[in-house]
């Protein structure tokens, strides 16, 4: 997993202003890379990043047998096809992302790709384990969320350091109330929604368009991380 | 946590197989809110341990709200679920659109939910989801939501043009605006195979 270690509480306070979600990805199995050099433990402040391969964490591993506990009793061993071989494929090139705060763990799934000469990756939550709720509560797939993917443009630094760089979703947005960029959306001014919905493929028209303007990636969306230990 | 994993696996099969109609955009305007002082009170809700508290909308219940929504308070309601398992929490607008009322469900936080990550908060865009609503009587009201498989299947086979996005795992999320969503709700809402049947109660006035 690529890391998409989030500047911690800076960088939750920036983007939840101002973050941009997508319905569609950016990344398909089509598309999607590794860059294996993002394993590790990451720090931002006094926060801390795990990012390792999706398929070896702990957390796909649980989902894993709670789902196929059934195909078990069958014993029977079917080979993937269709769409389920493609998320298999998918996510053995995924990473997740874990940190904790306040007690509570969360996970999320990420996924790099390329444009160009840049580097992206794209975030898209999985689960919050929060022992308080036991009930499993939270904001986890019911009905009544959709989750959507969030975008960084990754800088390797170094091996130590990296840094990503979100798109400033306020620019965005007031460049397409105002007519100067184009990208399919919906929006609900009521209730303050506001959803990308343009298809991966136009996603990534609009980044190969606009991945190299400083107004969109703006260094007050940036965040540096630390390889840890 | 393998529990809080299983639970969290099961509610996925769970809403994948419930089949609620969500939708982007609400089924409501400002001239359409009605407020019914004859929902407000705790009900039963079908399952002998489940109950809903219903109470009048509040600037403080509605706080998380922009501020039209705010304003709007009074004419609202907010509803609290409790079962043996959960509780959740919805800002619930009334409207009469047709002949029928609807009452169009928005979630709201918990307590708990408020002190989740703001990051890994925004990657979830809140849906609404509406149910028909009939009063039986001032004790008692049937409700019955819509069923996101029966509109999947119109939109299938193409014998409904609604504004959607088709998901990468082949669902269908509903974008399309108000004035659309009414128009579906007035044509189906007579057409008791478009509720999902799990979902549908009457509600007995506990107090």
């Amino acid at each position: 997993m690529k890391i998409f270690i989030l500047a911690a509480l800076s960088l939750g306070m920036l983007l939840s202003s101002s973050c941009l979600t997508s319905v569609h990805p950016l990344v398909t199995i089509q598309n999607i890379i590794e860059e294996n050099s993002l394993i590790g433990t990451w720090q931002q402040g006094e926060d801390t990043y795990v990012v390792e391969k999706l398929t070896k964490s702990g957390i796909y591993r649980e989902m894993e047998n709670s789902v196929t506990n059934k195909d078990k009793e069958n014993k029977e061993k079917k080979p993937l096809t269709g769409k389920e071989k493609e998320d298999s494929i998918f996510h053995s090139h995924a990473y997740c992302v874990s940190f904790s705060r306040n007690d509570v763990n969360y996970y999320m799934s990420g996924s790099l790709t390329r444009i160009d000469d840049q580097l992206y990756m794209e975030l898209f939550p999985i689960v919050i384990d929060d022992k308080e709720q036991n009930d499993g509560s939270g904001f986890d797939y019911t009905f009544n969320y959709l989750p959507g993917i969030t975008i960084a443009k990754v800088d390797l630094r170094n091996k130590n350091t990296i840094q990503l760089q979100f798109p400033d979703g306020d620019y965005i947005k007031k460049q397409i109330d105002d007519g100067n960029m184009r990208i399919k959306h919906e929006k609900d001014n009521w209730f303050d929604t506001f959803l990308i919905t343009a298809s991966t493929r136009d996603l990534r028209s609009f980044f190969q368009k606009y991945g190299h303007d400083e107004r969109l990636f703006s260094k007050e969306n940036s965040v540096t991380l630390t390889r840890k230990g | 946590m393998q529990k809080q994993i299983i639970i969290v696996a099961l509610i996925v099969m769970i809403a994948a197989l419930s089949g609620c109609l969500s939708t982007l955009h609400p089924l409501f305007t400002e001239k359409d809110l009605v407020y019914d002082p004859r929902l407000v009170g705790t009900w039963r809700t079908g399952d002998e341990d489940d109950t809903a508290v219903i109470e009048q909308g509040s600037a403080a219940s509605f706080n998380e709200l922009p501020g039209a929504l705010r304003n709007l308070a009074s004419r609202a309601y907010m509803v609290t679920y409790k079962s043996k398992y959960k509780t959740t929490k919805y800002h619930a607008f009334l409207c009469r659109i047709g002949k029928e009322y609807f009452l169009d469900y928005y979630p709201a936080e918990n307590s708990r939910q408020k002190t989740y990550d703001p990051f890994y908060k925004a990657h979830f865009t809140k849906m609404h989801s509406f149910y028909r609503l009939r009063f039986r009587d001032n004790n008692s009201f049937e409700i019955g939501q819509f069923d996101d498989g029966y509109l999947g299947n119109l939109i299938k086979q193409k014998q409904i043009r609604i504004q959607h996005e088709v998901r990468v795992d082949g669902s269908y999320l509903i974008t399309a605006p108000t004035e659309e969503l009414q128009q579906y709700v007035i044509k189906y809402s007579d057409v008791e195979e478009a509720y999902n049947s799990s979902t549908r109660h009457t509600y007995q006035k506990i107090q």
